[in-house]
C-alpha cells in the first residue's frame, strides 16, 4: 500500500464482511476476489491517459480523478508545464518566421524577384518551432534573398536586409507588445519560476510528509527509553510481588510450625 | 509526543541530506564560477541576462559592421587622394602648356601625360571594395566610369545600421566626385585639355586651369564627405565598445558567481555538515541502557 500510495492517492476502508477495499484514483482497485490494474496511454491530443482496466479488460478512463502521487505529477509536467513551454515556443517561432517573412516579402533577390517568404508556416502554429524550416523555394537559391529594398538597387541595396536585421527590436511577438528578445526572455524565466514553484512544492509536500510520519510513529513506533523504563517497572513490580508471595509464604510456615507443636 | 528512534534517524536524515544538497550546489558554483547554471536558480536574472545576451550580439555585429564599412571608406579617401595628387600634376603641365616657348613636341608629350593621368583617374574611380566597385551607388557590380568617362552606376546611397536605430550613409556618390552634372566633370577637362594640348593653342590651354581647380575642389569635397563618414564609423564604434564593456559587465554580474562568497559558503557548509554529523553521532549513542 506504501508503495502504490507513491505512485497515486489511494484510500482504504474496511467493508461490511470485513475486507480491506483499496480505492486508487477515484476507482476501486481491490474489493474482495476482484481487482483493477492501472494503464496509461495518450489521447490524439497527446496528453497523459490514466485507465482502470477489469480482469475481463474492459477499460474506463480515471484521467481526470488522478490528482496525487508520482503519476499526477507526470501528468502535471506533461500536460500542462510543457505543453504551456511548447505552445510559447511555437508561437514565438510562429511569429518570427511571419515577420521575416513579411519584411522579406517586400524585398528583391539578386534575380529581381519579389515577394518570396524565407520560412515555410504553411504548419500554422501547431508545432511551428519543430517544423520550422526555410521556405522551399529558397533552398539551394541563396540569390533569392530579399537583401534589395527596389529592384532598381540591385546588386548594391541593402536596405531590405537592413530592416530585416531592425526586426531585432521591433514589437512583432506576443501580439505586438514585445521584441523578440524580450519574449525568449519571458519563456525562459516562466521555465526558471515553473521549475522553482515545483521545487518548493516538494520542499513544503516533504515536510508535510515528515510530519504524517511523525505522527505515525509517535503511534506505532518504539522510543528505546520509554521501554526501558517500562521493563524495568515491570520488573520491579515483579519483584515486589514476589516478595509478597515469600512473606506470605514465611507467615503461613510460622504458623504450621507452631500449631503443629 | 513520543519521540521515536525512527523519528531520530529521520530528522538527522532530512537534516543531513538538505546540507548535502546545498553543499553539492555551492561546490558546484565554486568549481564553475558560475552562479546562474539552471534557469530555476534566478528566474528573473535569467530573463535579464537572456536579453542582455541580446544586446551584446547585437552590438558585435554593428561592430563587424564598422569595421567592414570603415576598410571600404578609408580605400574611398586613399583613391581620392590619389585623384587629388594627379590633379595636382594636370595644373603643372596645363601651366607649362600654355607657356607659349614650348614647342608642339613639347606640347604632344605634355598631352601624352595627361592621357595617362585620365586613365589613372577612371582607374581610381573604378576602385574596388571588399564587395564590388566603391563609387557606382547599389550597383555595385558595374564599374562606375566607362573608359569614355560616363557614369555607369548610380546616385542611390548603401546605408548601414552602425548602432540601434543609427543608421548612416557609408558610400560616396561618384558621380558628384568625378562627374557632377551641377559642377565638372572630371575626365571631359583633361580629355580637352588633352585636345588643346594636341592642337598647340596656348590661348585655349590657359582657361583649363579654371576647369581643374573645380575638378580639384569637388575632389577634395568628395575627400571631406570620406572623411566625415569614417569620422561618424569610428564615434560609432567607440561608443559600442562603452556599450558593450557596460553589458559585458552587466551580464558576469548576473551570471557569475562572486567567487570570495562562493567559497565562504562553501566552508561554512562544509562546517555546519561536520557539526551536524558529531551531534547526530551523540544523540544516537545517548540512551537510557548505555548512560
Amino acid at each position: 500500500l506504501q508503495d502504490l500510495s507513491k505512485l497515486v492517492d489511494v484510500r482504504t476502508f474496511t467493508n461490511g464482511e470485513g475486507q480491506l477495499v483499496v480505492l486508487g484514483g477515484g476507482a476501486t482497485l481491490v474489493e474482495g476476489q476482484n481487482y483493477r490494474t492501472l494503464e496509461v496511454g495518450l489521447d490524439t491530443a497527446g496528453q497523459i491517459q490514466v485507465f482502470a482496466k477489469t480482469e475481463t479488460g474492459a477499460k474506463s478512463d480515471i484521467s481526470k480523478y488522478v490528482t496525487g502521487g508520482k503519476l499526477a505529477a507526470i501528468m502535471q509536467v506533461h500536460d500542462v508545464d510543457t505543453a504551456a513551454i511548447q505552445k510559447s515556443l511555437d508561437t514565438f517561432a510562429f511569429d518570427v518566421a511571419t515577420a521575416v517573412n513579411t519584411q522579406h516579402q517586400a524585398g528583391f533577390g539578386l534575380t529581381g524577384v519579389s515577394g518570396n517568404a524565407l520560412f515555410d508556416v504553411s504548419g500554422g502554429v501547431t508545432n511551428a518551432a519543430q517544423h520550422l524550416k526555410l521556405d522551399a523555394a529558397m533552398v539551394g537559391h541563396p540569390e533569392l534573398v530579399a537583401a534589395s529594398a527596389t529592384s532598381s538597387g540591385l546588386p548594391g541595396d541593402a536596405d531590405n536586409a537592413l530592416a530585416l536585421s531592425q526586426l531585432a527590436n521591433a514589437r512583432f511577438s506576443a501580439g505586438g507588445t514585445q521584441t523578440g528578445a524580450e519574449t525568449l526572455g519571458s519563456i525562459l524565466a516562466d521555465v526558471g519560476n515553473r521549475k522553482r514553484s515545483a521545487e518548493f512544492d516538494s520542499q513544503v509536500r516533504r515536510g508535510m510528509a515528515d510530519q504524517v510520519f511523525a505522527m505515525r510513529e509517535s503511534v506505532s513506533g518504539v522510543n528505546l527509553d520509554e521501554e526501558m523504563i517500562s521493563l524495568t517497572k515491570f520488573q520491579r513490580a515483579y519483584e515486589a510481588a514476589s516478595r509478597v508471595l515469600t512473606t506470605a509464604d514465611q507467615l503461613l510456615e510460622g504458623l504450621i510450625n507452631s500449631l503443629g507443636r | 509526543m513520543r519521540v521515536t528512534e525512527n523519528l531520530r534517524l529521520l530528522n538527522i536524515n532530512t537534516t543531513l541530506a538538505q546540507l548535502g544538497e546545498r553543499q553539492a550546489e555551492a561546490s558546484r558554483r565554486a568549481s564553475s564560477g558560475i552562479r546562474l547554471d539552471q534557469v530555476s536558480t534566478d528566474p528573473l536574472a535569467a530573463d535579464q541576462a537572456s536579453r542582455v545576451q541580446a544586446s551584446l550580439q547585437q552590438t558585435q555585429t554593428f561592430q563587424r559592421n564598422i569595421g567592414f564599412f570603415r576598410d571600404n571608406a578609408s580605400k574611398v579617401e586613399d583613391s581620392l587622394a590619389q585623384g587629388m595628387d594627379l590633379l595636382a600634376r594636370a595644373r603643372e603641365i596645363a601651366l607649362q602648356g600654355a607657356n607659349d616657348s614650348l614647342n608642339s613636341d613639347n606640347r604632344a608629350s605634355l598631352a601624352l601625360e595627361v592621357k595617362g593621368i585620365r586613365e589613372q583617374l577612371i582607374a581610381l574611380a573604378n576602385t574596388r571594395g571588399t564587395n564590388g566597385y566603391l563609387f557606382s551607388g547599389q550597383k555595385t557590380d558595374t564599374a562606375a566610369f566607362d573608359q569614355a568617362g560616363v557614369f555607369q552606376g548610380n546616385t542611390a546611397a548603401l546605408n548601414a545600421e552602425v548602432a540601434p536605430g543609427l543608421t548612416i550613409e557609408v558610400n560616396i556618390n561618384g558621380q558628384e566626385a568625378f562627374a557632377s552634372p551641377s559642377g565638372v566633370n572630371v575626365f571631359d577637362e583633361l580629355a580637352s585639355l588633352e585636345a588643346d594640348l594636341n592642337t598647340g593653342t596656348t590661348s585655349l590651354i590657359a582657361p583649363h586651369l579654371t576647369g581643374i581647380d573645380s575638378s580639384f575642389a569637388q575632389l577634395s569635397n568628395a575627400r571631406s564627405k570620406s572623411g566625415f563618414i569614417m569620422n561618424r564609423l569610428d564615434t560609432a564604434g567607440t561608443s559600442l565598445e562603452q556599450g558593450a564593456l557596460a553589458l559585458t559587465k552587466r551580464q558576469s554580474a548576473l551570471v557569475d558567481a562572486d567567487p570570495i562568497e562562493t567559497i565562504t559558503q562553501l566552508t561554512a557548509l562544509n562546517n555546519t555538515i561536520q557539526q551536524a554529523i558529531s551531534v547526530a553521532r551523540n544523540t544516537l549513542s545517548q540512551n537510557l541502557e548505555r548512560f
